[in-house]
């Protein structure tokens, strides 16, 4: 998959290229916008991470280019203006997703994740875990033929740990990922220890649930071969 | 009281006070100069008659029956001549008396003059009855009080229209002060006046505002871009430390350390965001296109927070009286605002506290109540707990400052009140006020 980071930003624009690297992605990176237009008029992408705020150009106007270079990329917007009007007018001109600086990693690979699924069509996205169908299209989880009735924090943490199975999510990008920026969240708080105990305690009753593992100091792991 | 209204008062106190002060001395000036004017006519018919007794002689006037005193000439009683030998010697005085005149007792002025005749001494009394006096000074006290009470009213009226006509321009600037809470609802057009009383006062409201706007733009622009420019750095810093989190080679001592920077990193991501919103709300930027089920939104709060509630044992409860919806406004705004009211409630309240959210509409007004049994605030800090990074319990709980300044600044962006009474030891009641 190829990926063109458009920021002006030296070091961030690394640390998103290390870390996509890491889960294989192939990466290029445009400093500013004129960089960017040249690019978008040669190569192929499939995801476009643009900064709004780039010193030369307008991003929105690049958003225009992208689609009149008949690129089919998926674009996010990464922007610290946080405006609801940029996000708005971003969405309108056919932006996929849109993500408020700072942002986390994991939810910049979590939101990829999705806009692949959506755009490679996957109808029905069931994951089997330990017994449980986990279907992300529907947000439901069954056991069998028992529907599990989750609460959509509950939802939102398992498919958070399903998406990033295998991998070690701390209680704050959890917090970060649920609350979805709230201003009023608490990083010292344990409101995400309660969750899980509501979910574990609303799945043991099917089967056991040693598939989320509780890390120690940090957060959580789920896993799943 | 209005100036308006005190002006006038004043006028029409003192107009009252003249006239009444007229009134009284009025009958009694008209007395004086009829008394005046009596005794110059008595003093003229004097002459007169002493011209015509010298022609004629005295005889013709005095008649001998001694039981008569008076001579003829009495046919109206209002003016009589009597002339009688002179029982003592007297000068010439004019008095004001009783007379009796053919049975009936008239009050009159009376001239009395002592002349000689063949050697006897003989008093001419000449009278003008008063009674005339007495009827002009009630006719004309009357009738300068219908005049009177007619110019009042006259010049009251007056006075109020060309005291509203004077009055005018600080009318309007008074108007142009009125239910401005931001500078940027100022209008700065100079209200058309050439009292140079209003000019003054209307150019200096103006400039001060113009301070005052410019003052606050550059708080805003400041905050703005500073919350702006701070975000990259903290982009950068929680990236670059999840990629260390993700090497996945380090010790166990680096990692917790690393943790706790992300924690610290999240505080500060907090603030600048808080305060960006902030100042975007001052500038009026995010959108108020919604309608908004307030009673509903409570309970999405409560479902959203109540995992916060378990911790401490706490009882929320929602008393939901009447349906409200408010428009226009921004759902998420509101949202954040109830939230972080009841967040409060929660972070401040005690082991197995009580939050109570009552929902009412009165006859102006939707009030929504929000009652806990917390620390509650000293009274010394009520008025400031809106201000940003006011923080007054040092508490283990973190706070950072800006929670209520968000909420003021969101109810500010409403047009909704917001009131705070509180207890210390026994709890704080927040109230919103939406205007009907």
């Amino acid at each position: 998959m190829n990926v063109l980071i458009i920021e002006d930003e030296k070091s961030l624009s690394k640390e998103v290229q290390d870390f996509l690297k890491k889960e294989g992605y192939t990466c290029e990176i445009a400093f500013n916008g004129k960089e960017a237009s040249e690019k978008l008029f040669v190569n192929p992408y499939d995801f476009i991470l643009l900064d709004l705020g780039l010193p030369d150009y307008d991003g929105l106007q690049l958003l225009k280019e992208c689609k009149e270079a008949g690129q089919e990329a998926a674009v996010i917007i990464l922007t610290a203006r946080g405006s609801t009007d940029d996000k708005v007018k971003g969405l309108d001109l056919g932006a996929d997703d849109y993500l408020a600086k700072p942002f986390s990693l994991l939810e910049l690979s979590s939101r990829m994740q999705a806009i692949i699924r959506r755009k490679h069509g996957l109808k029905r996205n069931i994951v089997e875990l330990g017994g449980f169908q986990v279907d992300l299209t529907n947000r439901s989880v069954n056991f069998n033929t028992t529907l599990i009735n989750l609460t959509k924090k509950e939802f939102d943490i398992l498919q958070y740990l399903l998406i990033n199975k295998n991998r070690v999510i701390t209680r704050m990008q959890l917090t970060e990922h649920i609350w979805d920026n709230a201003l009023e969240v608490d990083y010292d708080s344990n409101y995400v220890d309660v969750h899980i105990k509501n979910l574990r305690k609303k799945l043991t009753q099917y089967a056991p649930v040693e598939f989320i593992e509780t890390v120690r100091g940090i957060g959580y792991r789920l896993n799943l071969n | 009281m209005k100036l308006y209204y005190k002006l006038t008062l004043i006028n029409a106190i003192s107009r009252v006070t003249i006239v009444a002060a007229f009134l009284i001395f009025v009958p009694d000036l008209i007395y004086k100069a009829a008394i005046q004017h009596t005794d110059d006519l008595l003093a003229k018919r004097k002459v007169e008659f002493i011209h015509i007794m010298d022609k004629m002689g005295v005889n013709q006037f005095i008649r001998e029956e001694s039981d008569s005193t008076y001579a003829d000439y009495t046919i109206f009683k209002e003016k009589y001549v009597s002339i009688e030998p002179a029982k003592k010697i007297i000068n010439d005085t004019i008095v004001t008396g009783r007379r009796d005149i053919e049975g009936d007792t008239v009050e009159a002025r009376i001239l009395k003059h002592l002349f000689k005749y063949n050697n006897t001494s003989y008093l001419l009394e000449i009278g003008e009855s008063l009674q005339y006096v007495d009827d002009l000074k009630a006719v004309l006290s009357k009738v300068a009080l219908y005049i009177l009470l007619g110019v009042i009213f006259l010049t009251v009226f007056v006075d109020l229209s060309v005291m509203q006509y004077l009055l005018r321009p600080l009318q309007k600037i008074e108007a142009k002060l009125k239910g401005i809470r931001t500078p940027e609802k100022f209008d700065y057009t100079l209200v058309k006046t050439n009292t140079t009383d209003f000019r003054y006062l209307d150019r200096t409201i103006r400039n001060m505002m113009r301070k005052i706007r410019n003052t606050f733009y550059i708080e805003k622009e400041f905050i703005a871009n500073v919350s702006h420019e701070l975000l990259t750095p903290v982009s950068i810093l929680q990236t670059r430390l999840e990629n260390m989190l993700e090497a996945g080679n380090l010790d166990e001592e680096t990692e917790t350390k690393i943790i706790e920077s992300q924690k610290t990193l999240g505080r500060l991501k907090q603030i600048v965001r808080s305060l960006l919103l902030i100042s975007q709300i001052e500038n009026n930027q995010p959108p108020k296109e919604d309608r908004v089920d307030i009673p509903e939104l409570l309970k999405e709060v409560k479902s959203e927070i109540e995992v916060r509630l378990v911790e401490k044992s706490i009882t929320l409860e929602l008393e939901l009286h009447d349906d409200f919806i408010y428009a226009p406004a921004n759902r998420s705004l509101l949202y954040t605002l109830f939230f972080n009211l009841i967040n409060n409630a929660i972070k401040y309240n005690k082991q197995n506290g009580w939050i109570i959210v009552t929902a009412e509409k009165t006859k102006n007004e939707y009030l929504v109540h929000i009652r806990d049994t917390g620390k509650g605030i000293a009274p010394e800090n009520l008025k400031s707990i809106f201000q940003r990074f006011k923080k007054f319990n040092n508490s283990e709980t973190e706070s950072y400052g800006l929670g209520l300044a968000m909420v003021k600044t969101i109810a500010d962006f409403h047009d909704a009140e917001i009131m705070v009474e509180s207890k210390p030891n026994e709890g704080s009641t927040f109230t919103i006020a939406f205007k009907l």
